[in-house]
């Protein structure tokens, strides 16, 4: 995998994610690149996430500063890409189930590539990330929330499409495979709080 | 259009790079803290350079500490890099040098002195190019004249000895923090750069003197003082933005207050102003 073939891939899928999944997909390189989307997108996000809101709400307390400094913001970064790592995985593997319940014909592979596409527009964060270092950590909080609705919705978008051509249905339904699983997982935690009140009840 | 992925790609790969270094920049901001720290334990391991945010700000060239009399003449000249002075109880001066430095490279700490005359009890400091921390006895500075001409400084003087205390800053930013202070001459002449700073008087007796001669810059200043001390503002401007404040009521010049002649603690603030922004206010 050569470094101009990498970004044209990346580039691709952020305006025409159904041409660039099929080129994956046909290649057979689902999974490679998928990890490499990820894990690119993993440390912007972690780095920048780790600088707003541990770095710089670090130096308003001078006390924990001396005492956990840097420790804290290097941890929050490797535990920011395995999170995003571990999100991936249950995300791929929930949309995948959903996928092939709503009749889908894609394999696990091509959809955590697909999935990998929500962290692609991250880039974002990234790109505006350094203007955070300059002003305070209000503003790059409030800069970090922008930026990172932006990129959600944007992720959401070309995920759907990449999803639709990796199981050959409608974006419509490939929404729907991403939707669900967030609503099964709502009832579940809303049950969790609910059943153990309901012996009180009865 | 042709090559917009191309160029979209290109902006995820300088994304990344940019957000790696995001938090070396957050941590150039941060002054290095002594003392216990995961950092100096790390340190003593020889562990340090796990660290992902290697800190790459300062690193200590000399220390050490002087020996001055009372009534002693502090001179501060800074034309680059920065300096903090704080004052404490004891009764010697003590410094720490710091240069600049970065990973695999000599530090770099262009040029600096810090030296006692005896003779006329004269502290002459001077920066350029590194960082200077300043320790001084409250109670044997009586007066602390500064120029800065760049880079930065911070003074945090809480000295009741201090009866004269000159700033004259052409360049670069000055905070500074003046308490306890009774009768005292004060004089900020301002000629670009940024200042912000305070000066909180005690009870005094007699008159205390507020000169500002600013032709440039930005100037804010609060100035607090107690109860009984009467206020007297005199200006003279013919440039900039100015405004002056009592108690929150903008002043116009020239302002007696009520009871000012016959006043045993009084404050005369004499203002020239040909330039740059300026706001002083005054509260007891």
């Amino acid at each position: 995998m050569s470094i101009p073939y990498l970004i044209e891939y990346l580039g691709l899928n952020l305006i025409a994610p159904r041409q660039g999944i099929r080129i994956v997909v046909a290649e057979r390189r689902s999974l490679i690149f998928g990890f490499v989307t990820v894990l690119i997108a993993a440390i912007i996000e972690s780095c920048v996430s780790s600088t707003v809101f541990v770095l710089k709400v670090l130096r308003h307390v001078p006390i924990i500063y001396a005492f956990a400094s840097p420790l804290v913001p290097t941890l929050a970064v490797f535990v920011g890409i395995f999170a995003v790592f571990l999100i991936w995985i249950i995300t791929g593997g929930l949309v995948y189930l959903f996928a092939r319940l709503l009749d889908g014909k894609g394999d696990f592979e091509a959809t955590l590539a697909a999935v990998s596409l929500l962290w692609l527009p991250v880039f974002l964060l990234g790109l505006f990330g350094p203007i955070a270092a300059f002003v305070n950590y209000l503003a790059a909080i409030g800069l970090f929330l922008t930026l990172r609705c932006i990129a959600f919705v944007w992720g959401i978008v070309i995920c759907c499409i990449a999803l639709s051509e990796v199981h050959r249905f409608s974006v419509g339904r490939a929404f729907l495979s991403m939707l669900l699983p967030v609503i099964v997982l709502m009832l579940f935690l809303l049950g969790l709080t609910v059943i153990p009140f309901m012996g009180v009840w009865w | 259009m042709r090559y917009l992925p191309e160029v979209l790609g290109l902006l995820v790969i300088i994304g990344l790079v940019l957000s790696i270094v995001t938090p070396v920049l957050v941590s150039l901001q941060v002054p290095a803290k002594s003392g216990l720290s995961i950092r100096g334990l790390l340190r003593e391991f020889g562990l340090e350079n796990l660290m992902l945010f290697k800190y790459f700000g300062r690193k200590l060239v000399e220390s050490g500490t002087l020996e001055i009399l009372n009534d002693t003449y502090v001179s501060i000249v800074v034309s680059g890099g920065g300096i903090e002075v704080r004052t404490y109880d004891g009764d010697v001066v003590v410094y720490r040098v710091y240069g600049i430095a970065f990973p695999f490279f000599k530090v770099r700490c262009r040029s600096y002195s810090v030296e006692y005359d005896v003779e006329n009890r004269v502290l002459d400091v001077r920066v350029e190019g590194c960082s200077i921390e300043l320790s001084l006895p409250r109670y044997l500075v009586t007066n602390v004249v500064m120029y800065l001409s760049g880079g930065g400084a911070k003074l945090i003087l809480n000295s009741p000895t201090l009866r004269k205390f000159v700033v004259r800053v052409s360049g670069g930013a000055l905070d500074f923090e003046v308490s306890s202070v009774g009768s005292c001459y004060t004089k900020l002449v301002i000629e670009g750069g940024s200042t912000k700073g305070s000066i909180k008087y005690t009870r005094y007796g007699g008159v205390s003197e507020l000169l500002l001669r600013i032709r440039g810059g930005i100037v804010d200043l609060d100035v607090s003082v107690p109860k009984d001390t009467k206020l007297c503002y005199i200006s003279n401007v013919s440039g900039g933005l100015v405004n002056v404040e009592l108690n929150g009521v903008s002043l116009s010049s020239p302002y007696y207050e009520v009871g000012y002649e016959f006043a045993t603690s009084k404050l005369h603030i004499d203002a020239e102003i040909a330039g740059g922004i300026v706001n002083v206010e005054v509260s007891r």
